[in-house]
């Protein structure tokens, strides 16, 4: 048997595609917000955050290899979970329709810090920090002008599945205090596949007249 | 004659608090301000936080452990939880932490705790 896709498959899915839009949407209305905050004379590192995608080693989050808090800015990781393709919203020759689970997670971690002589406790900054994180992430995705994510013709719809805190175990009891959250986006678009190409089979011109008493004349040509 | 009970407690002075053995110097700060500097042992080292996501962070956990008694004579009281902890690592570094969880056990008279980074703003 010889092959029949006659044709590189080099381009992205969309279901990468989308998942670099989710990241890319929050990463640079994020950095519009710190601009908004600024022109308020607010603080803008309370609309901050890092954004990475699929991410899958331990992150160092915190200090560096001295020890040294390096950061306490919040991170979030976007990756695609799992999708489920919709066979009665397909067609069978060219479309599948994907509804794919999105995942975003926010992580928080916070020292315990004393400021003139106030102690305010980690697990309570970054239990805060992460809910404050995921408010920015929902408003922003779930904004009228996201509605198709920026890919219409691609994405049908982009759904807040929901979210979900997540807290280390009882019997960890580690010396930075971590929080985490989870937004669940659901979004429906559309994949394609490789297509045959049609070879041109027999060309034939047609040129129509008429002749003086109206009559329709062809001349046809199939060289 | 003492029982093997308080002759195990006056072995802590050996086993947990002796400078030429393991004892490492260790302040410990009650939430008056009153600091009382004793001997123990203290530990700190690299942990994965596990924030039941699926991924882990690189973090650290740190503890002491300190006799109860030596707490006492140096005129303070058990330690609990938000007392202030400072100890250098084995470089010399000072460190600054916060108790999050004391586990005083009166039977062999060693007082645990897990400590959380305090960072100041004096830093």
């Amino acid at each position: 048997m010889t092959a029949k896709i006659n044709t590189l498959i080099d381009k992205q899915d969309n279901f990468e595609i989308v998942r670099d839009k989710v990241a890319l949407i929050l990463a640079e209305e994020k950095e519009n917000q710190k601009i908004l905050a600024l022109g308020e004379s607010k603080d803008p590192d309370l609309w901050d955050f890092n954004v990475y995608i699929e991410r899958a080693i331990p992150w160092q989050l915190l200090e560096d290899s001295e020890g040294n808090v390096i950061s306490e800015t919040p991170l979030v990781n976007v990756y695609y979970d799992t999708g489920n393709f919709i066979q009665n919203k397909s067609g069978v020759v060219e479309r599948q329709a994907h509804e794919a689970i999105i995942i975003i997670d926010a992580y928080s971690a916070k020292n315990n810090i004393e400021v003139d002589g106030v102690t305010t406790p980690g697990d309570l900054r970054a239990a805060l920090d992460s809910d404050r994180v995921i408010r920015l992430i929902r408003n922003i995705l779930m904004a009228g002008e996201y509605t198709y994510l920026d890919l219409r013709g691609i994405v049908w719809q982009r759904w807040l599945q929901d979210i979900r805190k997540f807290r280390p175990a009882i019997e960890d009891r580690p010396a930075m205090h971590v929080m985490a959250a989870r937004l669940t986006l659901r979004v429906l678009f559309n994949e394609f596949s490789p297509q045959a190409i049609g070879e041109d089979f027999e060309e034939i011109n047609v040129e129509l007249n008429t002749d003086t008493g109206g009559q329709v004349l062809i001349n046809i040509d199939t060289t | 004659m003492s029982n093997l009970r308080e002759i195990a407690e006056g072995d802590l002075s050996l086993t947990l608090e002796d400078p030429s053995g393991f004892g490492f110097p260790i302040v410990v700060t009650d939430p008056l301000g009153s600091t009382f500097t004793v001997y123990g042992q203290s530990g700190d080292i690299g942990f994965l936080i596990d924030p039941e996501t699926g991924l882990g962070l690189s973090g650290r956990t740190a503890h002491i452990s300190i006799r109860i008694k030596s707490l006492l004579d140096a005129g303070s009281s058990i330690i609990t939880k938000g007392w202030k902890i400072s100890f250098p690592d084995i470089n010399g570094n000072e460190w600054n932490f916060l108790v999050d969880e004391a586990r005083p056990d009166r039977t062999l008279g060693i007082v645990t705790c897990m400590v959380s980074l305090l960072v100041s703003d004096d830093c």
